[in-house]
């Protein structure tokens, strides 16, 4: 070590003893420390930081920026010059500052440094000191709180959602009945009013009424417009029923997102990505235009509705996110269903940002997001994953090209075995 | 046919009194807005058909329908409702023929009613009527019915395991295929396979279904109840060489209405085993006319009127209303299996 070798060779001999005193001193502290030169240079480290060093990852990452140092969430890597000794050097005193640091193995740990310039008066010079924990377990506990809040507040949001929807499904459900009755009346009606009216006309033509009472006629029907309703109010009956079906469809599946029920039945892909569009036209209308590619004859898979139905919304919703990220236009979002070897393929691919490279693995894991606060909880895919991966013993993958969209890619095999547990 | 239509909001009664007026001719119809006041309506004069909200303030629809069936069990009863989740369903399973869905598109009510309509013309005879009102299952022998609970139990279970039981059980079928035919579902094809129906709604449904559907009754154990179900597992088989060439559905319908074509006869037994089984030793013809002396209809009428009246596929309960009469047209569920039981009941 020949970092040991160089604080001898620079401090005086006269301070042999001191120098033992505060080596054992140092090394008794559980943290690590550090001392670096101005040029960043290892001066000394203690005990701590040497076994951090020998048994499992090189903590001198605080300083050396040849690693790959992140920030706490291991989502950006930060620059040589946002290091705390690198930045100790300029003279600032950095407290608290958490990180991630990786090594070449793909180990990671989670540090919390001080760092402090060190004046060496006698040297002229600025050195720089850190000292830094291990944090790793900290950090495990409170996303284990996190992860069990959430869960519960899912599980909360679920039930009065079940609640909710089976309300909300009744109170819909009784309007619609007596409209759509009622729309069925009126078209009854005006068929029979159209047939007097043609009966009126044809009396009319026939010449059996006199001409001044003819000409009231034919007069009072063009001001009534009565061409121009003949035409449209069959129309408006026509969508007005078609609009109703759509209401009961919506709420048909509302009913089923909110009782998932959780065997798994064959179930017709196509079918739950119309339900799930349906429910889900709120989540991507304002920034995107959805376009179907459905297969029309998929083979039926084994699998949990509702389940794969949220997966989709989960994928809708973010393609919606990365679109509105984009800041372009509208985009697009497509969602293809194909038949392939030995089950389903579900493809749902947008036009947004992309997924830069270097995060296509992380994005899947728990709280990974990188969204806004309140935006994004980085609980969709990781949610997915589960779902289609080891409920589904099926795939789920991403191909992306930053700056231009994604796709992510849903394969259902049609016997779902579950996935053995890891 | 005389029809009371129930529900608490007026909109909807006035939207069914408009939308059906073209019918007015065809159908007696009067409106009410609780159950107290359809009550009320009965005893000053029956009706032929109950058409009930299930959630109303004070009397709910089930317990409406409850004493309905205790008071004119005669009248038909059926449930439009707002409420679809499946336990308002599994309340109201007892005491309903059938169960439609809010919102109920105007054909569909239209047709539902015609159904009812034409069951009312099947089974003349307020007695017999009344008789058949009571019922709401179809005895089940408690050996099959802990088969298929077992088949639930094994986490192995799958649909087709489970049709395989409750397909060879009167009972368990129609209780199975009635709430899939029922809108609950909301298909526009009728169900006439089991194993379809046991999909559709889910193992654990099903489940649930068996246990408040009320199959293990009175009867359900009797000898008789055994060999009455053996005899429809033969009419499957026999009816099954004419299914060759046969549109699939056609098919199914056929081989359902063989598997159930002495549902009548299973219901009679269950009210009345002593009195009744020895009928079933007597040839075809010889039990349907002490049938219709005794009860005022053969049991093959009874039968049909019960599988009308609980949604199941109209070509399946026209086969069996009609199973011993000559065949009607060809090519219909009615005309196969009266052709394949014809020649050796004959014999
Ligand atoms: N279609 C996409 N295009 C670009 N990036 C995406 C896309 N889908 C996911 N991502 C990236 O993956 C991250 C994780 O997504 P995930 O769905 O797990 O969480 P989230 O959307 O951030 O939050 P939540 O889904 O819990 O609301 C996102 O923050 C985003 O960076
Ligand atoms: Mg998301």
């Amino acid at each position: 070590m020949t970092a040991n070798g160089a604080l001898f060779g620079r401090l005086t001999d006269a301070d042999d003893e001191r120098v033992e005193l505060l080596r054992s001193v140092i090394d008794c502290m559980p943290s690590g420390v550090v001392v670096v030169d101005m040029d960043g240079d290892l001066v000394l480290y203690n005990a701590a930081a040497r076994n951090a060093l020998a048994s499992r990852f090189v903590p001198l990452e605080v300083c050396w920026p040849d690693r790959e140092v992140f920030d706490i969430e291991g989502t950006r890597r930060l620059e040589p010059s946002e290091l705390p000794l690198a930045r100790a050097l300029q003279g600032e005193i950095c407290d608290d500052v958490e990180l991630t640091v990786r090594t070449k193995a793909n180990k990671t740990a989670m540090l919390r440094v001080n760092a402090r310039p060190m004046l060496q008066i006698a040297r002229g010079t600025l050195w720089a000191v850190a000292v830094f924990q291990d944090i790793g377990e900290e950090i495990d506990a409170a996303r284990h709180q996190r992860e069990l809040e959430r869960q519960l507040a899912q599980a909360q949001k679920m039930e009065s959602l079940g609640q909710l929807a089976s309300g909300i499904a009744h109170e819909i459900n009784t309007p619609t009945q007596y409209i759509s009755d009622n729309v069925r009346f009126l078209s009854d009606a005006f068929e029979a009013m159209a047939r007097y009216q043609g009966e009126v006309a044809a009396v009319v033509a026939d010449g059996a009424v006199e001409a001044e009472a003819a000409e009231r006629l034919d007069g009072a029907r063009e001001d009534a417009e009565l061409e121009f309703y003949a035409e449209e109010v069959p129309a408006a009956i026509r969508q007005s029923l078609e609009g109703l079906d759509r209401v009961a469809s919506i709420v048909r599946a509302m009913k089923e997102y909110a009782h998932p029920c959780d065997t798994k039945e064959p179930t017709d892909l196509d079918h739950v990505v119309k339900t799930t569009v349906a429910m889900s036209k709120n989540e991507y209308k304002y920034v995107a235009d959805l376009e179907l590619e459905l297969a029309g004859d998929l083979p039926k898979v084994a699998c949990v509705a509702g389940e794969i139905s949220q997966v989709l919304l989960n994928l809708v919703v973010n393609a919606a996110h990365a679109i509105a990220e984009a800041g372009r236009e509208r985009g697009v979002i497509r969602i293809r269903t194909s038949a392939v070897d030995d089950g389903v393929q579900l493809e749902v691919t947008d036009n947004g940002v992309g997924v830069p490279e270097h995060l296509s693995e992380r994005i899947f894991d728990p709280f990974f997001t990188t969204k806004a606060v309140g935006k994004g909880t980085g609980q969709g895919l990781a949610l997915a994953f589960d779902v289609v991966v080891r409920k589904h013993g099926g795939r789920l993958d991403v191909r992306s090209t930053q700056g231009e969209g994604s796709t992510f890619t849903v394969f259902v095999p049609r016997n779902a075995r579950e996935a053995p547990a890891a | 046919m005389r029809v009371l239509f129930v529900d608490d909001e007026p909109n909807v009664l006035a939207g069914i009194r408009r939308m059906l007026r073209p019918r007015r001719h065809d159908w007696d119809m009067r409106f009410v807005t609780s159950g107290p006041e359809a009550l009320e309506a009965l005893a000053a004069e029956p009706a032929d058909l109950v058409v009930s909200d299930i959630r109303m303030p004070g009397m709910s629809g089930v317990q409406l329908l409850k004493e309905v069936r205790a008071r004119w069990p005669a009248t038909l009863r059926m449930v439009l409702s707002g409420e679809s989740d499946r336990d308002a369903l599994l309340r109201s399973v007892g005491p309903t023929h059938q169960y439609l869905y809010k919102p109920c598109r105007p054909d569909a009510l239209i047709a539902a009613l015609e159904r009812m309509d034409a069951m009312l013309d099947l089974l003349q005879g307020a007695q017999i009527r009344a008789f058949a009102g009571t019922f709401d299952s179809v005895p089940t022998p408690s050996s099959a019915y802990a088969e298929a609970m077992a088949v639930l139990d094994d986490p192995e279970g799958t649909p087709a395991r489970l049709a395989a039981v409750i397909g060879g059980d009167a009972g368990m079928s129609t209780a199975v295929l009635r709430v899939a035919n029922s809108a609950y579902v909301g298909l526009s094809t009728p169900v006439a396979s089991v194993q379809r129906a046991i999909t559709l709604l889910g193992m654990d449904m099903v489940r649930a279904l068996l246990t408040v559907a009320g199959v293990l009754r009175s009867g359900s154990d009797h000898p008789a109840v055994g060999r009455v179900l053996a005899g429809g597992r033969d009419a499957v088989e026999r009816v099954r060489p004419f299914l060759v060439d046969v549109d699939p559905e056609v098919a199914q319908q056929t081989e359902l209405a063989a598997m159930l074509r002495d549902v009548g006869a299973l219901v009679l037994l269950g009210e009345a085993p002593e009195d009744y089984a020895p009928l079933l030793d007597l040839p075809a013809e010889e039990r349907a006319r002490e049938e219709r002396a005794r009860y005022g209809a053969s049991s093959a009428v009874v039968g049909g009127y019960l599988l009308g009246v609980w949604g199941l596929p109209a070509p399946v309960m026209v086969a069996v209303a009609r199973q011993t009469e000559p065949p009607l047209e060809d090519g219909t569920p009615q005309a196969l299996l009266a052709r394949a039981l014809a020649p050796r009941e004959a014999a």
